[in-house]
């Protein structure tokens, strides 16, 4: 029992630094990845394509969408005690700074990061990858760097469109149910949001990109053999994805509001 | 001329010996031929000695050059005179015939021109006997097609070694013809060839230096008639099962 307890311990330790290794080797391949000439230069375009550009139509929905419920509750019931005004902190504060920058990485890990970790464990099961290393090309620095660099820049730029989207697309929405000039709202809006509301938005995303795009790829390239694994490495990698960003939401938010 | 040297090679996979303490040196600019019964590991072994999988214990000596602890720079040398035909072609799925010949000569010639490149793509293609368009993807292509394809990719940087993992199987026959004469070209040059076919005959024909592999362990090596003529009797079964049963369902 105690035999087994160890081994188990010394395996997950043994996981841990693997996993250390891997993410510092996907990251030292992503720095020079601007300054040399790089052959993944194409991989990466189509991975911001993928990720960046072509989940904008859903980011523009889902942050309208949010955008216009907190519009109609805010109107409905925030007057009823005086605090009318409070409707645009409140925007701010779900659009720009909390739901915001979560939602986002919820879409990227639905979307990108389920495709990552399968793309990747159907390349190691058909002997792809073999075949990069045969052809002298570095799986890590083709296939991994471009991706965690395409993830990451894609949930800045999402987090970007899901503001203007939320916070422009709920002045339409206002419209419709008391009907304000622009420069009023956009002049009341913008003097709620604050310098330290876009770092700490920023660096969520950038944050959850880091973690979405790691997990993916660490867990697509842990495919070993069988085509069984991948849906397996796939929940894998979405479960992590989850669990880490909401623990770094959690951790960012603490530390915004006790600073 | 390149020399591929093992030294106490042990690969274990899921607590599963699977090469056994191999050492052996693979002449250059000959063929060298692996042969063995189905699962004896003959294509480990020729991954392990190009560098695709890492061995368990054990070294994988590249012209005295350790291959496990080369630079990226002294790899990617090592990479540009070597080639590799998969088992299952192992085309990259997500690019065209073309995409899969060219990323090869984009890393290891990237000055290169691309009217260069177009023409030794096109040129190579035509060796290996592809006819088809060359913006179809892997999954658009027969099985002998994608043996061609995947040939062609191994030879389209010029490499002066190749690993060929039964590269005829699932061909049907005049492409299996058009793919054994190139190889019988190969091996009339100054290439080094290390590889392990399914076709008995050919393998007659062809092998300089014969690898007999049974459940992991080299049994016995040296030229066919060498081997043939040793009195080991599971080396002298294991040949005969393989060179000279044409139904059984080994080699």
């Amino acid at each position: 029992m105690l035999g087994r307890l160890g081994r188990w311990f010394r395996h997950y330790i043994k996981g841990i630094f693997y996993a250390l290794g891997f993410f510092f080797k996907v990251v030292k391949a992503s720095m020079p990845f601007f300054r040399r000439r790089q052959i993944g230069k194409k991989v990466l375009t189509m991975q911001i394509l993928f990720t960046g550009f072509e989940a904008l139509s859903i980011i523009a929905l889902i942050a309208m969408a949010l955008g216009a419920v907190i519009i109609i509750q805010g109107v409905s019931l925030l007057p009823q005690f005086g605090q009318r005004e409070l409707t645009f902190p409140i925007l701010i504060t779900i659009i720009t700074r909390e739901l915001g920058p979560l939602l986002c990485a919820f879409i990227i890990i639905a979307r990108s990061g389920t495709a990552i970790a399968t793309e990747l464990g159907h390349n190691v099961v058909s002997h792809e990858i073999e075949a990069y290393i045969a052809s002298g090309i570095d799986p890590i620095g083709y296939l991994a760097a471009p991706r965690f660099l395409g993830v990451t820049v894609s949930i800045l730029l999402l987090n970007l469109y899901f503001n203007f989207f939320g916070l422009v697309g709920s002045f339409f929405i206002t419209q419709f149910i008391e009907p304000v000039q622009a420069s009023d709202y956009f002049r009341k809006l913008l003097s709620y949001l604050r310098l330290e509301d876009i770092v700490s938005s920023t660096l969520k995303s950038f944050t959850f990109g880091i973690i979405i795009s790691l997990s993916s790829l660490y867990y697509g390239f842990k495919v070993e053999q069988s085509s069984t694994e991948v849906p397996q490495m796939v929940i894998k990698a979405v479960g992590a994805s989850f669990v880490f960003s909401i623990l770094a939401d959690a951790v960012i938010t603490l530390i915004y509001y006790t600073r | 001329m390149i020399n591929i040297k093992l030294e106490n090679v042990t690969f274990i996979r899921n607590n599963r010996k699977i090469i056994d303490d191999v050492s052996l040196e693979f002449p250059s600019g000959k063929t060298s031929v692996i042969i063995g019964p189905s699962g004896c590991g003959k294509s480990t072994l020729l991954k392990i000695a190009a560098g695709l999988i890492p061995p368990t214990t054990g070294k994988v000596y590249v012209d005295g050059e350790n291959l496990l602890t080369m630079n990226r720079k002294e790899l990617l040398d090592f990479r540009k005179k070597s080639g590799f035909v998969f088992q299952d072609a192992a085309l990259w799925a997500n690019k065209s015939v073309y995409e899969n010949m060219i990323l090869p000569l984009q890393v290891h010639f990237p000055e290169m021109e691309t009217d260069e490149k177009d023409q030794k793509i096109r040129s190579m293609l035509k060796a290996v006997g592809y006819t088809d368009s060359l913006l179809l993807r892997p999954a658009q292509l027969s099985n002998g097609e994608r043996k061609m394809v995947s040939l062609a990719r191994a030879l389209v940087i010029s490499p002066i070694l190749l690993y060929m993992d039964t590269p005829l199987t699932l061909v049907d026959p005049s492409v299996s013809a058009k793919m054994e004469r190139l190889i019988l070209d190969l091996h009339s040059s100054d290439y080094t060839v290390i590889s392990n076919f399914a076709n008995p005959s050919l393998t007659k024909r062809i092998s300089d230096f014969t690898i007999v592999m049974k459940d992991g362990r080299v049994i016995s090596t040296g030229t066919i008639k060498q081997i043939s003529e040793t009195g080991d009797r599971e080396v002298s079964d294991t040949v005969s099962a393989v060179l000279y049963h044409q139904n059984s369902n080994s080699v």
